[in-house]
């Protein structure tokens, strides 16, 4: 058993609360968070204890919905017994029944901000629906953690809302800190208010026109007058307008209802056509402007604007560096990897073709990582394009490994020369490992193209990057291929599988250099497992000299028998292939 | 000395105002007083001397005195009493008492002498002092001072009107300081200007015809500020005309109040990307739909009703922005210039020049300023000056020579008179909206 004590406004109570609640959870908090206050300060309690959840979980966890739920029987069993519940706000705090149930405590207060705002009372109704409540207490909850949505303060959520039992109560004056009568504000709106009220108290100093007809060409609609025409107009009233018929009125309704769909769009497009006046200073705040509609688009799952308005611009072809200056400005860097992000989407995919060269090594990086359609998406993306040799070459001067490698993934649905342009800056990258990965890309039939960058490397290679070429050199066949294996049997440093698959290679190589190699390790007192692969290699030669060395081998008194085995079996290779017996 | 206006008629401003305050010290000390002492008390006396020694040079100056508390303010003579010094803190204390008498006014007319007072603090003592209850005074009658409860059907008016005026002056005060944080690129709260138009929704239900009239409000300082109030009050008007819900008359309100805000020099001079600019100075808040909206209607409202080659056609919202603001741009012009009547602006606008405006907002907007619209200055056929306080062919007006607090005579029921001429505004005419608040 498990005992908690809640202090509150003086008043407390001990509850005894069993592990199992505790362990619930759902219970444990509610059991003690009844006060002896009643129904006002149950409410409290129980909307800290909602808070805390929503701090934690974050407001769509089970938990909170079950807090919510808490809450919403309290209220309710409160309001059957009181009809309303009226709550006041106060500077240190939430006040029912003229006692505080729940004081303003230190930064993290749960009624400040609220007071702030000017809310001055609210009231709880009976019949108190518990969606109503759930939204009223999220607001609260936004409104003191900082998330109310943009432009918001609480009270405008609120008014926005109309609840319908809950009636929020707030101060006529906006003052900054929730007081009544203090602050600039509260001054500056009395000095208008006396001006509205008191006559001659506004100080007006106008005087007549010297020219009337400026006047007018000021306003819009009006710029083309002629004076003739302003003094046509010099009567005084025109009839009566006759009023908006019915589908009039439909119409303007229509059109005068917020229209959020299409808004992004037609905003960008706005800003399009304005170009004619955005000069340096101006083209500053335009750019940061159309990433922060953009932005908002993809945040608001919008990104179909953002395509539709492209398109149109794209269309514009009297202006091809704007188009430029805004798609760099669209689609910044941080936007492509949102886009990225969703490339799934069929808009997003769309809008990635549209990324300005210079941001392509970011769709590169993002491949690695991507599967499936996405993956294909961007790499089209890329191949699109169809980049230059020269902005080819530029993209992939700094590639990393992974990146070198969809580089090259890429470079072979592109073209012969992006792919020749792209081993050739590889084979002399900085990094070992991307030179590999040119050396495993290129083909046999390519070898002869790239020798001499090859030999270069080799210089200064390492084991990994040697392995690499070997490799190469014994898919091309090349008798170099001999020479390097060779070589590298008589580091010391080499490992046990990395000797077994230089003997392997020069086997596949051939040629008399390989040939000696080899027979000279079978002959060798060395490891049986290289003796053995040696024997094996050999079954590639058919020069006789190959044919004595295995049967002498195998014929060895005191050889190995598991030597002898792979020796005859070179040997059965050979003959099959010659059609001689072995 | 300042303009002088028929409520203060020939006198310098500021002495009245020093007056008049000096009545309401003098009246919070003479209830205090008399809650406390009988007439035999010598204090009580000093009191009572002190308060005629007031009252008497206050109501040489002005018909009546009129203390009136309303919305956690006191007001004499529809001014505020100034949040500083000895009046002030009397106006406070007599909340308290006006709060436990449950009256909202004082009103002092000549007729009070110094027997009519005696009398009046003799019942107010024994209602205060236990013999009855304070809010049974309400309901007495005393010659020369009256108090009234607002829920009196016409102080309730008193109190909306009030309530709308002072929201119409709060929504200017948000938009003055928005447009100063936008001058130097600084930030601001547009939760703050919503909650002034939301604010302005709910205190202009069903005054409409009045909050039209506050957009005459002229000052010296007239600013961007001014005119985007100006513009929201009509759009507010407009959309409500149409039908549309609280929230949406509120957004398309917020759309209004910003539509010129910034650059400040927008309104006073026309420059290319004018628009533009306006726009991009809300670029930092638009984190949301409805903020791309707003802006989409700034561009609209710049574009004529047809829409320009390659651009869209405007919305009706935006198009009633574009009204409004060409309406409130006859009648005040940039530059201090004096504009026209605000019939002759409603005839203007009504000639459509070039078609740049929507028929349908135009009818509209037509319809909810009126022919004559509320606020004008005409002329009645017995040549006396009036100012019109609502719509429709014989609206109500009050006679300019009588004051702002002066019986309003409704041509509907005075058949013998009729509005004879519309006058133009004069350069030395104050504003005619004290007379709507009267």
């Amino acid at each position: 058993m498990g005992s908690i004590k809640e202090s509150w406004t003086g008043r407390y109570r001990e509850q005894r609360v069993s592990n199992k609640d505790l362990r619930l959870g759902r219970d444990a908090t509610f059991c003690y968070a009844i006060p002896v206050g009643g129904a006002g300060t149950a409410f409290a309690q129980q909307l800290k204890r909602t808070f805390n959840l929503y701090r934690m979980y974050g407001e769509p966890h089970s938990m909170c919905r079950a807090a919510e739920a808490d809450i919403f029987r309290v209220v309710r069993e409160g309001l059957e017994a009181e009809e309303s519940l009226v709550f006041r706000f106060e500077a240190q705090g939430l006040v029912w029944n003229d006692e505080f149930v729940l004081e303003d405590v230190g930064e993290d207060s749960l009624t400040r901000p609220l007071f702030a705002d000017g809310v001055r009372t609210f009231e709880l109704r009976f019949g108190l629906p518990p969606t109503e409540l759930t939204d009223f207490v999220r607001f609260w909850f936004q409104a003191i953690s900082g998330r109310l949505p943009p432009d918001h303060s609480f009270a405008t959520l609120v008014w926005e809302h109309e609840f319908e039992h809950v009636q929020v109560g707030f101060r006529a004056v906006l003052t900054e800190d929730g007081s009544d009568q203090t602050g600039e504000r509260v001054h500056a709106a009395q000095r208008i208010l006396e001006g509205l009220t008191i006559p001659g108290t506004d100080r007006v100093t106008r005087t007549q026109p010297v020219d009337a007809l400026g006047v007018i060409q000021a306003v819009p609609g009006f710029s083309e007058w002629t004076r003739e025409e302003l003094d046509q107009a010099a009567i005084q009233t025109l009839p009566q307008a006759a009023a908006p018929t019915g589908y009039e009125r439909g119409k303007l309704q229509q059109g005068m209802r917020p229209r959020s769909r299409g808004a992004g769009q037609r905003v960008l497009w706005f800003l399009w056509k304005s170009m004619p006046w955005v000069d340096g200073p101006r083209w500053l705040e335009v750019e940061q402007f159309l990433g922060r509609i953009v932005n908002t688009l993809i945040d608001e799952d919008r990104i179909q604007e953002v395509k539709s308005a492209l398109d149109r611009v794209l269309e514009d072809h009297d202006h091809p560096e704007s188009q430029r200056r805004w798609i760099s400005a669209i689609l910044t860097g941080s936007v492509v990897d949102r886009l990225v992000e969703r490339c799934d989407a069929e808009e997003s995919a769309a809008l990635l073709k549209m990324v300005p060269l210079e941001r392509i090594p970011r769709l590169v990086r993002a491949i690695p990582n991507s599967r499936g359609l996405s993956r294909q998406r961007l790499e089209s993306a890329i191949i699109d394009r169809r980049p230059s040799i020269q902005t080819w070459v530029g993209w992939i001067a700094d590639a990393s490994v992974d990146e070198s490698r969809v580089w090259l993934s890429i470079a072979s649905r592109l073209s012969e020369a992006h792919r020749d342009a792209l081993l050739r800056v590889a084979l002399v990258s900085e990094h070992p490992d991307v030179r590999a990965a040119a050396v495993d890309a290129i083909r046999a039939s390519e070898l002869d193209q790239y020798r001499g960058l090859l030999a270069r490397n080799l210089e200064t290679s390492k084991p990994s990057e040697e392995d690499c070429i070997l490799r190469l050199l014994v898919r091309a066949k090349d008798p170099w291929g001999a020479e390097l294996a060779a070589r590298r049997l008589e580091q010391p440093s080499l490992t046990v599988p990395e000797r077994l698959e230089c003997i392997r290679c020069l086997g596949s190589v051939r040629g008399p250099r390989a040939l000696e190699t080899l027979i000279e390790i079978l002959e060798s007192s060395g490891p049986k497992e290289e003796r053995k692969a040696a024997a094996l290699a050999l079954s590639h030669f058919d020069e006789p000299r190959a044919g004595s060395a295995l049967q002498h081998a195998s014929g060895g008194l005191f050889a190995d028998r598991g030597l002898k085995e792979a020796c005859r079996t070179a040997l059965r290779r050979r003959s099959t292939r010659s059609g001689e017996p072995a | 000395m300042k303009p002088s206006s028929s409520g203060l008629a020939g006198v310098d401003v500021e002495r009245a105002e020093q007056t008049l305050d000096e009545v309401v010290i003098q009246l919070n000390r003479l209830l205090r007083i008399g809650a406390l002492h009988r007439r035999e008390n010598e204090a009580f006396r000093v009191a009572v001397d002190a308060f005629i020694g007031a009252l008497e040079p206050a109501l040489t100056l002005v018909p009546s005195v009129r203390v009136h508390c309303a919305a956690g303010a006191v007001y004499v003579n529809g001014r505020f009493v100034k949040v500083k010094g000895a009046s002030f803190e009397a106006a406070e204390r007599l909340k308290n008492t006006f709060e436990r008498l449950d009256i909202d006014v004082i009103e002092l007319s000549p007729a009070l002498d110094r027997e009519n007072l005696e009398d009046f603090l003799q019942a107010y003592h024994e209602a205060w002092g236990g013999h009855g209850e304070p809010k049974d005074l309400a309901h007495q009658r005393f010659s020369g001072i009256a108090l009234r409860s607002s829920r009196a059907t016409e102080d309730v008016e008193v109190d909306r009107r009030l309530e709308l005026a002072r929201a119409y002056a709060q929504l200017i005060v948000l938009l003055q300081e928005a447009a100063r944080a936008l001058a130097r690129d600084q930030l601001f709260s547009l939760a703050w200007v919503r909650r002034g138009v939301q604010q302005l929704v709910d205190a202009a239900k069903g005054q409409g015809n009045l909050l039209g009239g506050l957009t005459l409000f002229d000052s010296e300082e007239r600013g961007a500020a001014e005119h985007c109030a100006a513009v929201t009050a009509w759009s507010l008007r407009m959309a409500e005309e149409v039908g549309l819900s609280r929230r949406e008359q509120a957004n398309l309100g917020l759309a209004a109040a910003l539509h010129h805000l910034a650059p400040p020099s927008a309104i006073a001079e026309a420059h290319e990307g004018e628009t533009l600019d306006s726009v991009l100075a809300f670029a930092p808040s638009t984190s949301s739909l409805e903020a791309l909206d707003r802006c989409s209607l700034l561009f609209e409202a710049d574009l004529p009703a047809r829409g320009r080659p390659g651009w869209p056609v405007p919305r009706a919202a935006a198009q009633c922005l574009t009204v409004a603001c060409a309406y409130d741009r006859l009648l005040f012009p940039p530059d201090g210039r004096l504009g026209w009547a605000p019939a002759r602006c409603l005839a203007l606008l009504g000639r459509n020049p070039d078609g740049n405006f929507d028929p349908k907002v135009l009818r509209t907007f037509q319809m909810v300023v009126g022919k004559i619209p509320v606020g004008s200055r005409v002329r009645l056929s017995d040549g006396s000056v009036a100012i019109v306080l609502g719509v429709g062919e014989r609206p109500p007006v009050r006679l300019e020579t009588a004051g702002p607090h002066a019986p309003v005579i409704d041509l509907a029921v005075r058949t013998d008179l009729e509005v004879a001429e519309l006058l133009d505004p004069e350069p030395s005419k104050p504003s005619t909206v004290p007379f709507l608040l009267g």
